[in-house]
């Protein structure tokens, strides 16, 4: 372990690197390119490549290609290209790529405001694509938490074969923290799993017991087939309802049977807490201290802060907050988490404390936003 | 899978028979150009110049698209216009595949036709073969990029106002190694300029003049294959030397094949190498 | 040891090295001093002219950190260029640490902190003939006043963050600094 000083965008670029990131495609944006520009300089000293692609669109299909050329591979981006790469999400569910997306919100809706977050971009991140599907959302609060969420990401995209979004925002990109860095064998590095069998019994898409199948990739003998359209276990496309549900079960079910792996929250003072506080990502920063500071004003304040966003450990969450008499959901929207506790933990407990701004919510705004349900 | 196949062609080998027949149409212009390819590329296989496990088939959506399907080699079929950027994904992460993409003229210059000008333009080390049949086949005749003017399509009812993209132009002026066009009517050049793309570096572009009787012969009155594959040919002109300005697809001036753009300029790999 | 929990303010000028600054103290403060820090670096869009800022805090623990939202009580300021100084001058208290570079200020500097106003940039210029070092040689006058740092730590990120070309030239700015009167 060591001691650095990082930005939450060059944590996620080192915990990339340590997680053996070879392969990066980005197009330029706002609070995204410095990540890439961070990368562009230490990717070819670890043999590996940063390309500047003439779109996100280009980017993501990179970044697909390579993983599938036995690279681990990554893109990063912010809303406006974070919707560009839409259908490449789909195509990365659908053929199981491993593959990390790092989407740094900004204000929105369209050009929005560059420089400036909001996390108005949840739903984007657990829906941007279309078909029936389902992928790990991640949500850092820290440069610390940028740095293992990131490592979480890849080690999750390599063990179950799917995109995972890394969501983070404009102020924890650019908020230089205290982190400690690992060391190469100091954590465990996931890699995609490889076939065992010889190449003419292999089936791209036929798993075992975990639900994942192992992954030959290109070059390697295995006439691999990379399909978009709906595929049967070799890969090959089938139009029966058969074959789609199997298909879009699986996909779904290899990812919810490790939630347990994938579903993480992070719990403060919950013992005998009759009001939690549930928050995430920049938001969560002011939420705690607010949280703490009516603790030790004698209220029985408890803090949850999600570092999963998508899929949610619905019985972990319900069981963490079965207790409370209220559960104040603190975000910086007009609701997304707090529809889903008020789902999980029921309408009549879940209240909501919107806090709508550019700039990071000072102590007060989050207290008195809170302080309505108190 | 474990049985051996029986041969009973001699491409056979490079092809996943088991996934026969195919879903082209009777008389379609595309098996010609794969099974011509598919010569070249054996060419180079049994020289041992290129390794068959080291080749990889990217394309995107459409009926030229579905080539992945049958090759018996690495392949992807991919999203609608994004076989370029894949591709290039591909080979950059490891640079000891040869990477082949195979598309319509809409798939590779409509949607893609942005990758397709900055790859281009990068010299990226891939070789592109676009099947033009003048018309969006797989969705049933809508109009194409490379659609001539005044032809009906189903989303031109009165007729195509728009002039076509002349995509050998495009590619030529930009940093390509390689710009040659084929027809159906010729598949030996298609064999021979896949052969020489394939000993080359660098971005490598093959245009095949196609026949797409089904839809596209529905839409000019040529609903019969083999008078298509006849009309076709009679305007198809041949050039040791062609040159760009003489490369616009005319009807009634003739199409002129052959290799537009012959030249060795630094690749993509070659430049990255340098840095 | 007392609980550490300190504010520090920078700002200034796109191009005077106001973001190289908040780097080096934080890379010093968690490296070195093992504290904990929490920075943001606030510029416009222009890298050059534009008012630069950085909001920092360090502590010795993680949890300190987490409510920063921004300098409220000061501990060290300091500007470089009186971007928007009125407003800046409000936040400091008795015991805060004022360092303003005099050379682009001559106004009034009414408040309780503790003021140390010199003209940075122009000593820069007369001592190491590069006003680029302003900012290093304003921080070795930070470091000789207020003890925040020891003299060589901070040497040691310099030496971590700049291009070794440099390194002398920043060497001596921050020994000038350090020189200065208390
Ligand atoms: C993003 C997207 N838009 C539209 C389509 C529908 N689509 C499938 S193939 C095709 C066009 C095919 O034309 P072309 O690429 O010229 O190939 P051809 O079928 O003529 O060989 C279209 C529009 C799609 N699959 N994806
Ligand atoms: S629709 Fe046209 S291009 Fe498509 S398979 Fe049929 S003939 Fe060929």
């Amino acid at each position: 372990m060591k001691r650095e000083f990082l930005s939450g965008n060059r944590a996620v670029a080192e915990a990339a690197l340590l997680s053996g990131l070879r392969f990066y495609a980005g197009y330029p944006i706002t609070p995204a390119s410095d990540l890439m520009e961070y990368l562009a300089e230490r990717l070819p000293k670890v043999g590996g490549i940063a390309v500047q692609f003439e779109d996100e669109i280009a980017s993501i299909n990179a970044a697909i290609g390579a993983s599938w050329a036995g690279a681990k591979a990554m893109t990063a981006t912010s809303g406006p290209g974070f919707s560009l790469m839409a259908e490449g999400i789909s195509l990365a569910v659908a053929t199981e790529t491993p593959l990390v997306v790092v989407d740094i919100m900004r204000a929105g809706p369209s050009t929005g405001i560059p420089t400036k977050t909001t996390q108005s971009d949840v739903y984007q991140a657990r829906w941007l694509a279309h078909g029936d599907y389902i992928l790990p959302v991640f949500a850092p609060w820290s440069a610390q938490d940028s740095y293992d969420l990131t490592i979480k990401a890849f080690n999750v995209s390599e063990k179950l074969r799917t995109p995972v979004i890394l969501l983070s925002d404009a102020v924890i990109a650019h908020m230089w923290e205290t982190l400690y860095t690992r060391e190469p064998g100091e954590v465990e590095i996931v890699s995609r799993k490889k076939p065992v069998e010889p190449p003419e019994e292999y089936k791209p898409y036929k798993a075992g017991e975990d639900l994942v199948p192992p992954m030959a990739v290109f070059g390697e003998g295995y006439k691999v087939i990379v399909e978009s359209l709906v595929h049967d276990e070799a890969g090959y496309y089938r139009q029966d309802t058969r074959t789609y549900r199997e298909m879009v079960t699986r996909l779904r079910e290899k990812i919810m049977r490790n939630i347990g792996v994938v579903y993480e929250h992070e719990e403060y003072w919950l013992e005998d807490a009759k009001i939690i506080i549930v928050s995430y990502g920049s938001t969560a920063r002011m939420a705690y201290p607010v949280a703490k500071s009516l603790l030790s004003r004698g209220l029985r304040v408890g803090f949850l802060r999600l570092k999963t966003l998508w899929p949610l450990d619905e019985g972990k969450l319900s069981s963490a907050l079965s207790k409370a008499d209220k559960i104040i959901v603190v975000e910086n929207n007009t609701g997304r988490i707090y529809y889903d506790i008020a789902r999980i933990a029921g309408r009549d407990r879940a209240r909501f404390s919107p806090i709508l701004t550019v700039d990071p919510p000072g102590f007060n705004e989050v207290l008195e936003a809170v302080s309505r349900w108190l | 899978m474990a049985v051996a196949k029986k041969v009973i062609h001699p491409l056979d080998k490079y092809l996943r028979s088991d996934r026969l027949p195919h879903i082209w149409c009777p008389g379609c212009g595309i098996g010609i150009a794969l099974a011509a390819m598919l010569r070249g590329i054996d060419r180079r296989i049994r020289e041992g110049k290129l390794d068959r496990n080291k080749l990889v088939f990217v394309t995107g959506i459409g009926c030229s698209a579905r080539v992945s399907f049958y090759v018996d080699f690495d392949s992807a079929h991919t999203l609608h216009g994004r076989a370029i950027p894949f591709a290039t994904g591909v080979k950059l992460a490891n640079p000891s595949l040869e990477v082949i993409v195979v598309g319509g003229d809409g798939d590779i210059a409509g949607i893609g036709g942005n990758h397709l000008l900055h790859a281009a333009r990068r010299n990226m080390d891939l070789f592109v073969v676009m099947i033009t049949n003048f018309v969006y086949a797989m969705t049933g005749g809508q109009l194409a990029p490379t659609t001539p003017l005044r032809v009906y399509t189903t989303t031109t009812p009165y007729g195509n106002p728009e002039p076509p993209l002349n995509v050998i132009k495009l590619v030529a002026s930009l940093n390509a190694n390689y710009v040659a066009r084929a027809s159906v009517t010729t598949p030996h050049y298609i064999e021979s300029f896949t052969y020489k793309a394939l000993g080359m570096k660098g971005f490598r572009f093959l245009e095949v003049v196609s026949t797409c009787p089904e839809v596209y012969g529905r839409h000019i009155g040529l609903r019969n294959p083999v008078a298509m594959l006849e009309e076709l040919k009679k305007r198809v002109i041949y050039k040791a030397h062609p040159v760009v300005d003489e490369s616009d697809i005319d009807w009634d001036k003739g199409i002129v094949i052959g290799e537009y753009v012959v030249r060795n300029n630094p690749s993509y790999l070659d430049l990255i190498k340098r840095g | 040891m007392t609980p550490v929990r300190r504010e520090i303010l920078i700002v200034g000028r796109g191009g005077q090295g106001v973001l190289l600054l908040g780097r080096l103290l934080g890379l010093v403060a968690s490296r070195y001093l093992n504290l904990y820090t929490s920075a943001s670096e606030h510029y416009t869009s222009e890298t050059r002219g534009g008012e630069s800022r950085v909001d920092m805090v360090i502590a010795d623990k993680p949890e300190e950190v987490y409510d920063f939202a921004g300098v409220s009580k000061p501990y060290l300021m300091i500007i470089l260029y009186p971007y928007n100084i009125g407003e800046y001058l409000k936040l400091a208290r008795e015991d805060t640490y004022l360092f303003i570079d005099k050379t682009f200020y001559q106004g009034e500097v009414s408040t309780p902190a503790r003021v140390y106003a010199l003209e940075y940039t122009r000593l820069a210029e007369k001592i190491l003939n590069d006003t680029r070092v302003a900012n290093i040689l304003l921080l070795g006058h930070v470091l000789k006043v207020t003890g925040i740092m020891p003299l060589e730590y901070v040497k040691a990120g310099i030496a971590e963050l700049l291009n070794p070309r440099y390194h002398e030239l920043n060497f001596r700015a921050l020994e000038a600094g350090f020189n200065l009167p208390g």
